[in-house]
Parts: structure tokens; sequence; C-alpha cells
């Protein structure tokens, strides 16, 4: 008897989009939280040497990465949250959302701080690990391309992008990322964000990202942040930027 | 008067093995060395921090761009650092201090508390042990190079242990473990500075 009528409080809420004021968490409130669990690399650990080291690769994405996942998912299991997912999908629904999703539950301010967080932390790097490659030579977004267009536009020219990521990225004091992101009204920007904090929050979406925490690089550049930062560049991944475009 | 790199008080590799000689020598030679030039440089764009000690800078942050902000956060916190540390197992807290830990309820509550303070700093910052208003004493965490000596400072009182978790503190050792740092470190307080503080605060 009971479960039929939470099913029926939970199709009205879809509906009506309710929120319940005694905090009872509902099946409706979590359609779109799942419990996260890390994608698999795209490429071998190596592969992203020499940029990128065997060693930092298999640290931050078996330990770092996962500890972001397991972090978010002990406050999504207080909340019930069911089923288990290996895409950023479901946690862009929720930072994208956040206001809104949180609003729809009780937490405590210490485990909203933990879930943003570490949801962030976990979104961030299934993100990164895409928008990287194994390195080339003269890597660059394809001449004429709408990528190309939209970044020449903005910045003037390649070039000026290039010193203009790079300079935020050295900039970024303490932890943190480094974006281009394309914006709200399609135009791309270089943009910061601390910690792990996405630049989805502010409605932009992410089409390359640089990891500036110090476990991204410490093990081979230690505090040579400028020669990682380089390094960078011959293994950004300009077909997944442009594929991200306008989504 | 410039603000100048202190060199560490002992060796390089005095504090292992919990802290490696290799972590110590980019820790002070590159992270710490870095701070002084970019605060002189701050300093100097500013006729009215000119011949301010490092204390009174740090007693008006609020007012400070973020250049000498976290470049004097950074110059004052690794001083610190450096001088409240020392070779493993070479002191105990004694006299006042003494007297406030098992006030605070115990060696093992404080080390408890600081630990979860340090693991739980998202990000980089330092982890601290305080002398509040009141005397007593209190675990509190800043992020990036803050310190409870900044005017804007959440929880303010005068450092009496501080650790630092800046993943550059302890990766190569310890890579991800950070608690594992966290409680490694105990092994290399230096109580008899700490007790120093505590009764000059």
């Amino acid at each position: 008897m009971r479960r039929a009528t939470r099913c029926v409080l939970a199709v009205t809420s879809r509906r009506r989009n309710l929120t319940f004021s005694r905090g009872l968490t509902t099946a409706s409130s979590n359609a779109n939280l799942r419990l996260f669990k890390i994608p698999e690399l795209p490429y071998a650990y190596n592969a992203l040497e020499p940029a990128v080291d065997q060693e930092t690769m298999k640290l931050h994405h078996t330990k770092h990465h996962q500890a972001y996942a397991t972090k978010a998912n002990e406050v999504l299991k207080e909340l019930n949250v069911q089923g288990e997912s290996n895409s950023e999908k479901d946690s862009e629904y929720l930072l994208v959302n956040w206001d809104s999703v949180i609003s729809q539950h009780k937490l405590s301010k210490p485990n909203l701080k933990k879930l943003k967080n570490n949801a962030g932390g976990f979104d961030n790097h299934c993100r990164f690990w895409k928008m990287l490659r194994p390195p080339r030579q003269q890597n660059a977004p394809q001449q004429g391309g709408e990528l190309s267009n939209l970044i020449n536009e903005k910045f003037g020219s390649f070039q000026e992008f290039q010193k203009k990521f790079s300079d935020s990225s050295v900039g970024v004091f303490g932890s943190g990322w480094t974006w281009l992101v394309q914006n709200a009204d399609g135009k791309v920007d270089v943009v910061t964000t601390p910690n792990q904090d996405s630049p989805l929050e502010d409605g932009a979406r992410p089409l390359l990202g640089l990891d500036l925490w110090e476990h991204a690089y410490y093990l081979k550049y230690q505090n040579k942040r400028p020669e990682y930062i380089e390094s960078f560049w011959t293994i950004a991944n300009w077909d997944y930027a442009q594929q991200q475009l306008n989504k | 008067m410039a603000f100048e790199l202190p060199p560490l008080p002992y060796d390089y590799d005095a504090l292992e093995p919990v802290i490696s000689k290799e972590t110590m020598t980019f820790h002070h030679d590159k992270h710490h060395a870095a701070y002084p030039a970019k605060l002189n440089e701050g300093v100097a764009a500013d006729p009215k921090l000119e011949g301010k000690s490092i204390e009174d800078i740090l007693g008006m942050i609020s007012t400070l761009p973020p250049l000498v902000r976290n470049n004097g956060g950074g110059f004052w916190n690794h001083d610190f650092f450096w001088k409240i540390m020392g070779p493993k197992g070479s002191t105990q807290p004694s006299g006042a201090l003494k007297d406030a830990i098992d006030a605070y309820g115990g060696r093992d509550k404080l080390k408890d508390d600081f630990n979860t303070k340090g693991a739980g700093q998202f990000g980089s910052g330092w982890a601290w042990v305080i002398k509040d208003s009141s005397g007593a004493l209190k675990v509190t965490s800043t992020p990036n190079q803050d310190n409870p000596l900044m005017d804007d400072a959440k929880e303010p009182g005068t450092p009496i242990l501080g650790n630092d978790v800046w993943e550059h503190a302890y990766y190569l050792t310890y890579m991800n473990d950070r608690p594992g740092y966290l409680k490694a470190w105990w092994d290399v307080v230096n109580w008899d500075e700490a007790g120093k503080r505590f009764d000059a605060a």
C-alpha cells in the first residue's frame, strides 16, 4: 500500500515538479542521478608519454579519480540513489541543476560540500581523459574548421590563444583547472576554476581542460608547472574539442 | 628591506624518513623560494607597505591584492613550517603547552582533529593548531596560502603548529595518501618550538 502511494506521489511530482517539504526522498527527485563509476581510459596508461608519465596516469585515474567517485557516492547513497553510470551525463545533470536537485533533499552543509566537490572532481576527470590523446607534433584544431575560426575570432590567432591559456594556467594559484569553453552565446573563451569547480556551473561547455592540481604533474615535473603546460599542447585532443561544440 | 628566503634550520635529510631529502629540497629551494621574490614585487608596488614586517602585512591583508596575499602568506607559512619541525622523536610537549593539550582533550584527540581537518581541506591549504584569544588550543584549516594571522581569517589565532597539505609537500613519497602523510608528520613536530610560541602568544 505504502509503495503504491509513493509511486503515485513520484509520478505527480515529475509532472508538477513538487518539492516535498517533509524531506522525503522520492524516486522522481533521483530520476537523473546515478552512482558514479569511473570510466576506462581511452588509451593505455603510457600512451601520453613523454608529456604525462605512466605512473602519474595510473595514480591519477585509479586513485584520485576513483576517490572522487567513491566520496560522491557516499553522499548519493544516503539519498537512496540507484543504478550506476560511468558517463559524465549524470554528473553534468547534477552540476548544471545543482540548486534544484539539492532543494529536493535535506543534506547537511558538510555533505553538500562533499557531494559538490567530489561530483565536480568525477565530472572533470571523465572529460579530462577524453580531452587528451597520444602526443603528436603540430597538434592544432583543423584549419578553417569551426573551432579554429571561433578561436581566431576571440583571440586573434591560435598562438595568441595558446599564450592566454598557458599564462592562465601558470597563474592558477593552489589547485584548479584552466579550460577552453564555449559559452551560451556560441563564442569560446579561456577560463579557470578553483579546486574541482566546473565551467558547467556557469553555463559554459568545456571543450578542453588542463588539470593544474599538483598531483597531475608533480612526479615528473615537480615545481616546473610551465614545462607541464608546454607538454599539454602535444596531447590536447582537438577532435574531442571540435565534437563538443554546440552541444 | 626586502624579504629573503630563510635557510632551513637543519639539513635537507634531517626529517627523513617522514619527509624525504628530495621533498625538502624542492619544497624549500623551489616552492618557498618563489614566495619572497614575488612578495617583494608586490611590496615595491605599494608605498604604504614599505618597511612593514610580514606580520603587519598579514594583519592588513584583506586590503591587499592577491599577489601580496598569496606570496606573503606563502612566505610566512613556510618559514614557520621549517621551524616547528625537527628530527624525528627529539622533543615532547611540556609546560603550559602540555597543560593546554590536556585541556583540549589530550594529544591523541588533538592529532585526530588536526589530521581530519588536514585531510578535509579540499585542494591546497594548511592545517593549524592555534592559540585563540581565550588562550585555548584550537584546530583549524585554511585554503591555499592563507593563515590564521590574516585579518580576515575565519578562525583567527596564533599558529602553534601547522602542516602544509599542498600536494607538493608530500606527493613524491606519499602520492595520493594524504592521510598517511598527516599521520606520519607528528614524528617530526618540534614541541620545544611549539611550546615557545604558545608561551609568547
